[in-house]
């Protein structure tokens, strides 16, 4: 038996349990975990951004000094 | 919907750029664990009224907006716009209920994985390319967003894998419950080409023909349930929606049985029947099949 068929052998075992609530919150905490993790990343690099871009506009106060 | 809902959750993002992207995917999906919060303390079935009708759609999108409002936080009325987007992304993919039980109205397109894969990834995409616009225009932000839409798309890939794999293919979509019209004008006098359409297009059954086809045969009605294999009987006519006691599924392969006599059903069982009359033949049988039966 291949591993795709022993895959979709788990996957019907799984459905003829019947949908639990647990499998159901599980299945729905995973979209809100990976966005949380993505926006996570994207407002630090925007924080890094406009840390970069502060420090290049007061950098020619600091040079005047 | 399933990824579907993060891409509305990332879109209305860049709408209300302070509001905190968890609260906004959880309101996406709001309806969703509101269900799962009813089905906790007993696996039970119909619980979508109470959380995917209209009115607790309303009802929930209200409540999350006073209470946003309540905290002081900005952005209330996109969680409530979050919350009740939820309804018309579910009427793509599956059959909700509008007010009570019955109807179901919904394309339906769970039952057709590939059609539903290529729907939710397209909303992915458009989702994240809405998210890229409030994100700094940097190769790593691209990045990152390249790997969300993703790593959504893998997850509803997979979800679609699990959908396909039950065997669920009776595509039931519906919309209304109305009958077919036709939107031909009324012919006028003598307008014969007029009246030929309308009765090229009309139904073939008279409104009689309709009643007895309704009243069909009586019998029994038995559904079996594709999931766990539970039966269930009805003696008179099946509901619309029917879910399962045992596990809660809503996918049944149905037999009726007449109870009483009806000419069709006698004579289909009559053609489908085979005879057991000792020395007829039979059409797979062969005589050394039937030597070794004697010889038993």
């Amino acid at each position: 038996m291949s591993l795709l068929e022993r895959l979709v052998d788990l996957l019907a075992a799984q459905y003829r349990w019947g949908m639990h609530p647990l499998k159901l919150g599980t299945a729905l905490a995973a979209p809100v975990l990976i966005v949380y993790l993505a926006d996570r990343r994207i407002r630090r690099l925007a924080a890094a951004v406009s840390a970069d871009e502060e420090r290049v506009r007061r950098l020619p106060r600091i040079r005047r000094r | 919907m399933y990824a579907g809902h993060a891409a509305v959750a990332l879109a209305l993002r860049w709408r209300e750029p302070r509001l905190p992207i968890v609260p906004l995917v959880l309101a996406c999906y709001g309806p969703d664990w509101v269900e799962v919060a009813l089905m906790l303390p007993n696996p039970q079935a119909g619980v979508e009224t109470y959380t995917h009708s209209l009115p607790s759609m309303i009802l929930g999108a209200a409540l999350v907006t006073v209470l946003w409002k309540l905290a002081r936080r900005p952005g209330a009325s996109v969680l409530g716009i979050a919350w009740l987007l939820h309804w018309p992304a579910d009427l793509f993919t599956g059959r909700k209920p509008v007010i009570l039980p019955a109807p179901l109205i919904g394309l339906d397109l769970y039952r057709l994985p590939l059609a539903d894969f290529v729907l939710e990834a397209m909303v992915v995409a458009i989702g994240c390319a809405i998210y890229a616009r409030g994100a700094p225009k940097r190769a790593e932000s691209r990045r990152v967003i390249v790997i969300l839409g993703a790593a959504l798309i893998a997850l509803q890939a997979a979800v679609d894998v699990a959908l396909s794999v039950m065997r669920n293919t009776e595509w039931e979509p519906s919309l209304a419950l109305a009958t077919r019209q036709s939107h031909l004008p009324r012919p006028r006098e003598h307008d014969w080409t007029g009246l030929r359409m309308r009765f090229a297009l009309s139904p073939s059954h008279t409104r009689r023909e309709g009643e007895m086809a309704t009243d069909g045969p009586r019998g029994i009605v038995t559904l079996v349930c594709l999931t766990c294999g539970k039966e269930k009987f009805f003696t008179r006519e099946v509901p619309a929606a029917v879910s399962c006691e045992q596990c809660g599924s809503t996918v049944f392969r149905s037999f009726a049985t007449p109870t009483e006599p009806d000419e069709a059903a006698i004579d289909a069982l009559e053609a489908q029947a085979r005879s057991m009359a000792y020395g007829d033949s039979s059409p797979d049988t062969t005589p050394t099949d039937v030597r070794d039966l004697d010889l038993r």
